[in-house]
């Protein structure tokens, strides 16, 4: 179960595939599984990485582990192929559903934090883990709306999830820093309570605030809160793999590969004080 | 034994689709943020169907975010991407008779290759042929898909400018129907 060290990565867009190839320090990139097909060869920049050493791992979107419904074989059998392809060590998918009564939702949506709603989620995820070859990490997902019925929080929910399951967690410090912030709330209570142990690896991602709520958008810079939390998570563990998200609106490469300095510097950060505190 | 819980959650998640796409409000849920997550929706899909349908969206102008955004927020996507919803919202535009110009030969060309099935972007499998008068001055447009070789568009008519009559495909990605 134990993922591999993955060291600093980025989201593999075909907009910034050139950036991607010439970076020398990359450890790892995540691909967006429902852009691949598994049958024909890789696109061929991924096949360039893959050649060079650099993990790939597929990432998915639609599978809706979240949703009412049991998550369609035919997509788990996918997502299945696509790790096969890219010899992924881990797949990653949402703690989110997407889709319900036959209508797409458009993007990941929040599933109503109760007990009934827990134990589907759990069986979903148990039914997709017996397709996959390799270990499934789930992902939190950022949401601006909240259901009333909730009888738990965040933190308990997803802990809850991956107890029953032994999925790895895919914690996203922007998408914690999002709801935080949102629903006003103490991410590092979150940090507390969800088990680091089982990360797999941790997305980063920038942001934008309008009257007075935050957007997390992966189309604006890595906000300092964010890097902070990050900052926060590697005072506390050691993270095997750490991930820059951008989707769209891509700056000049300089600025990106800025934002990936200024991942490594919090991490060190973070490292520094949980080693400092482990010898005093 | 889980058929009730898992009906329950699918009328709460459905209601919270319905609310997203102009539907009535989801019970207990903020309004205003629905409609904030509503509008974000709509701005994403709007980037990926101008990537997509570069035509399109050069047709529209400064009409395409105010149109667009009228057909996402009462309209879920399709699966399939920008390509997919891009081929939803020309379809709108064309029945409303605001389908641009310039717009016709791109929605020709994805028609000719994909096609939305059960609200899915599916990847037609029969050669396929479609004509049409566009552009200015009217030339007689006409378009072959062979599927496993790709679509070949030939222009038929007074030269407009110095645009060559005979064209590889330049104007969509190949599509990435859903797994």
């Amino acid at each position: 179960m134990k993922v591999p060290s993955l060291g600093v990565g980025i989201g593999w867009r075909a907009q910034i595939a050139d950036l991607i190839a010439g970076m020398d320090a990359l450890g790892f990139v995540e691909v967006v599984a429902e852009s691949l097909t598994a049958a024909g060869p890789l696109p061929r920049p991924l096949a360039r990485l893959k050649a060079r050493g650099i993990r790939l791992i597929p990432h998915g979107l639609r599978l809706s582990l979240g949703g009412a419904d049991r998550p369609d074989p035919r997509r788990i059998s996918h997502l299945a192929d696509v790790a096969d392809q890219l010899a992924a060590p881990v797949v990653s998918e949402h703690v989110a559903f997407v889709r319900a009564g036959g209508a797409e939702a458009g993007h990941l949506m929040p599933v109503p934090r109760t007990r009934e709603a827990l134990k589907v989620v759990a069986e979903n995820v148990r039914l997709a883990q017996e397709q996959l070859p390799v270990p499934l990490a789930l992902e939190h997902i950022a949401a601006l709306v909240e259901w009333p019925e909730a009888e738990m929080d965040e933190a308990a929910f997803l802990a809850e999830i991956l107890d029953r399951t032994g999925a790895l967690l895919l914690l996203d410090v922007a998408n914690l820093y999002a709801n935080a912030r949102n629903h006003r709330y103490d991410p590092l209570g979150f940090l507390d309570r969800v088990p680091l142990e089982r990360i797999a690896y941790v997305h980063v991602a920038g942001g934008v605030e309008r009257d007075g709520v935050y957007h997390d958008t992966h189309t604006h810079a890595v906000v300092p809160g964010v890097l902070k939390l990050l900052e926060e998570l590697c005072a506390r563990t050691s993270p095997p793999g750490v991930l820059l998200e951008r989707d769209d609106q891509f700056p000049p490469d300089r600025e990106i590969e800025a934002e990936l300095k200024q991942i490594r510097a919090a991490m060190d950060r973070g490292t520094y004080r949980r080693v400092a505190a482990d010898d005093g | 034994m889980m058929a009730e819980p898992r009906a329950r959650l699918a009328a709460r998640q459905a209601e919270l689709i319905r609310a997203l796409y102009g539907g009535p409000p989801a019970k207990g849920l903020d309004a205003r943020m629905v409609a904030i997550t509503s509008a974000s929706l709509a701005d994403k899909r709007a980037r990926a169907v101008a990537r997509a349908w570069p035509a399109l969206t050069r047709g529209l102008g400064t009409a395409f975010a105010e149109r667009f955004a009228a057909y996402a927020r009462l309209t879920p996507p399709p699966g399939g991407g920008g390509l997919a919803d891009g081929l939803a919202f020309s379809r709108v535009l064309a029945r409303e008779r605001h389908l641009p110009d310039e717009a016709r030969i791109e929605r020709m060309l994805a028609t000719t290759r994909v096609k939305l099935r059960r609200n899915r972007l599916v990847a037609r499998r029969c050669p396929c042929l479609a004509a049409a008068m566009a552009g200015r001055p009217r030339r007689l447009v006409i378009i072959l898909s062979l599927p496993p070789i790709g679509a070949r568009l030939v222009t038929l008519g007074p030269r407009p400018r110095a645009a060559s009559s005979t064209q590889a495909d330049p104007v969509n990605p190949p599509p990435q129907p859903d797994p």
